[in-house]
């Protein structure tokens, strides 16, 4: 509000402004136009042409559409990657919270060690590691043998090929993308709030509750919003751990298209994928603005 | 000014802070050096000295933020060494204020009341009794950031005070405000320390403040406290070289004894024979500093009549090597034959006073009683110099 007036009180800087600011619009049109054509071409052109199929195959219409709204096998699909996205989103928050808090509190020794920890599986192929969790989690496999050998169970557990093994594979991907926004708003956190509070008398669970936890809600939302929009396109690991009724969207969107040749269908799919991840991202960042504000002024 | 009146030092009231051995090291760092210390209840207490000289380790012990590496603290006869900092019931300005910015003004005053699980009409009448002590009484509603640097400032010492705590530690808290609020805020926080009685521990690397606002001054160098006491005792006798330094700008001279008096010492610097009304431990031929203020000194042409130099007992001759306008008054540089340089100031009473030039042949004169003779001499004074000139510009820097 206060710029608007000031804009209004003085017109000759409105008169002298569009020059130079044309002159450096100009500048970053043409530094961003590369960059811009190769998208245009690599990118928005054949997405358009898949997502124009929803409506244009075989027929125009939006027939494609009322399929999957009306068939009980896409809506389940469709239900089947919120629940797994959502379960994955508050197992990595349950998980990644505490360790993203012990790593913003420690030493610094701690806290180079703990982000190694979680970057390592990193630098290996998703592919790798799902194959991995694989061998590990399999009827015969390491985690069985242990718990049998332990004595804890008498007959192996069903860990793969089930909700289990996809819950336990996208959890081990997801996480690092939880620990970091959760890690950079702990770590920016004041340590002389913390200490106001216990000096005004909060004990350390109060001083928790009350002044690190809220202060700490613009990670949980921006790493809550990145785990989720990520887990709803998930393809490889739901596809090789998970069973028949672990199916996610982007493995039916394959199915229809690589499978049966129905582009319509996974057209339409597809287009829904990306309209919710459009949302949440519009939604991620605007608690992400939020997080500035907060901790840009004490 | 306040020279440590109205406080019955010499009673141990059952609020005092007693300070024992007082100890902080880190792996091979010595912060804070056995310090002891007594804080009256009621009294206005500065720890002042140069950036890592161990004050704000000291008040972070104090707080309990900081474990001791030995030592004892006790408040009102209750130990407080071991005792974590929610337990401590002592109120805290923090530096950068440390209001909690997710809370409103309100909700960050009413916060230690809630944590002492007060009656909700309870908390709200003392959050307003608070807000109207600051004199900020309608910004309850506001958030934080909404608000400017002195008015965090008052929000926080509203909610450091509104739990009433005998005890109340200010950790630089006015360095964020420029010149003029300081000089405003110091005089707020002196009129509440005195309607509210608390006992106050401030710690400042400003000597001006630390001389306006205390009861007492304890002035801390290399993790020891160099001298303690009120601010005239610590500005017009200093013990150290440094003291004398830090508070306000000194002059040092090197001398040597060249006769002990039952009332003073006379002593010999180049060419001038100098006389001083202290009896410190000293003997014939001990190299000695005479320090005297600027402001104690008078400079005359060297052609003024013989009348104009009575009443004064020590006269060194010089040359003016430089004059600084200062509005209220003139600071001359006076190099000595001897190779010292000498700041002397004058009041500009008037307009018409003549300003003396650079080249001119001056003496500078200074009553026995106004000079302070310290043990020994060599760099010491140099050493003290370079200090509080950093000091001074950390000071400098603060205001802008």
């Amino acid at each position: 509000m206060a710029t608007t007036r000031q804009l209004a009180d003085q017109p000759e800087v409105g008169a002298l402004a569009p020059t130079s600011l044309g002159r450096m619009r100009l500048g970053t049109t043409a530094l961003v136009l590369p960059a811009s054509l190769f998208l245009l071409i690599t990118f928005v052109y054949p997405v358009g042409l898949l997502l124009l199929r929803s409506v244009s195959f075989p027929t125009w219409g939006i027939e494609n559409y009322a399929t999957i709204f009306q068939e009980t096998i896409y809506l389940r699909v469709l239900a089947n990657t919120v629940v797994i996205s959502g379960a994955v989103t508050l197992i990595t928050l349950l998980l990644g919270y505490p360790y993203a808090y012990l790593m913003a509190t420690g030493s610094p020794l701690t806290q180079r060690a703990m982000a190694f920890v979680v970057l390592v599986p990193f630098w290996t192929s998703i592919l790798v590691r799902t194959y991995a969790w694989l061998v590990l989690l399999q009827r015969r496999g390491l985690v069985n043998r242990t718990l049998e050998w332990s004595g804890l169970i008498t007959e192996p557990l069903d860990l793969v090929h089930n909700r289990i093994g996809v819950y336990i594979g996208m959890t081990q991907v997801l996480l690092p993308f939880m620990v970091f926004p959760l890690f950079a708003v702990m770590s920016r956190i004041d340590r002389s709030h913390l200490q106001a509070a216990s000096n005004l008398g909060a004990p350390p669970t109060q001083v928790f509750i009350r002044v690190f936890l809220p202060l700490s809600l613009p990670g949980v939302i921006a790493g809550v919003l990145l785990v989720f929009i990520l887990s709803l396109g998930y393809y490889i690991t739901p596809a090789l751990l998970g069973g028949p009724r672990d199916i996610m969207i982007a493995q039916l969107i394959q199915e229809q298209i690589g499978e049966f040749g129905e582009w319509g269908i996974g057209a339409a799919l597809a287009t829904v994928l990306l309209i919710g991840t459009v949302l949440l991202a519009a939604l991620l960042n605007r608690f992400i603005k939020l997080d500035r504000i907060w901790g840009g002024q004490t | 000014m306040s020279s440590g009146s109205g406080i019955p030092a010499a009673v141990a009231g059952h609020g005092d802070l007693q300070i024992r051995n007082l100890r902080k090291t880190y792996s091979n760092v010595i912060a804070v050096d056995d310090v002891s210390l007594t804080v009256h209840q009621g009294e206005f207490l500065t720890l002042l000295g140069p950036s890592g000289s161990g004050k704000t380790t000291t008040l972070m012990m104090i707080a309990g933020f900081v474990p001791p590496s030995g030592g004892t603290i006790v408040l009102g006869g209750r130990s407080l060494t071991v005792l974590p900092p929610h337990k401590r019931d002592i109120g805290m300005v923090f530096q950068h204020y440390a209001l909690f910015p997710h809370l409103t003004v309100a909700q960050n005053i009413a916060f230690p009341l809630e944590m002492r699980s007060l009656r909700k009409s309870e908390v709200e009448r003392r959050v307003q009794a608070a807000l109207d002590l600051v004199r900020l009484p309608d910004f309850g509603a506001r958030y934080p950031r909404e608000l400017s640097g002195g008015q965090q400032q008052r929000i926080a010492l509203a909610r450091a005070i509104v739990f009433e705590p005998s005890l109340l530690l200010m950790d630089e808290p006015l360095g964020a405000l420029d010149k003029k609020l300081r000089e405003h805020m110091q005089l707020e926080i002196k009129t509440i320390h005195h309607d509210l009685g608390v006992t106050v521990i401030y710690v400042t690397h400003d000597q001006e403040e630390a001389l306006v606002m205390s009861d007492r001054i304890a002035v801390f160098n290399h993790g020891k406290i160099e001298q303690l006491g009120s601010p005239s005792d610590l500005y017009d006798r200093p013990a150290t070289p440094f003291v004398a330094d830090f508070l306000g700008e000194s002059n040092f001279i090197p001398a040597t004894v060249t006769a002990v008096e039952m009332h003073g010492l006379r002593l010999r610097y180049d060419r001038a024979d100098l006389v001083a009304n202290v009896a410190p431990a000293v003997a014939v031929g001990d190299n000695v500093t005479v320090t005297v203020r600027p402001e104690k000194t008078l400079i005359l042409p060297v052609e003024a009549p013989g009348s104009e130099r009575i009443g004064r007992e020590n006269w060194i001759c010089g040359t003016i090597a430089d004059v600084v306008y200062l509005g209220e008054s003139r600071k001359y540089l006076v190099h000595l034959s001897g190779g010292v340089t000498l700041i002397a100031r004058q009041q500009a009473t008037s307009i018409d006073m003549p300003m003396l030039q650079p080249e001119q042949e001056v003496v500078v004169g200074w009553h026995a009683n106004d000079c302070v003779v310290l043990p020994g001499q060599s760099e010491a004074g140099a050493e003290v110099t370079s200090a509080g000139a950093e000091a001074r510009e950390m000071t400098t820097r603060g205001v802008a």
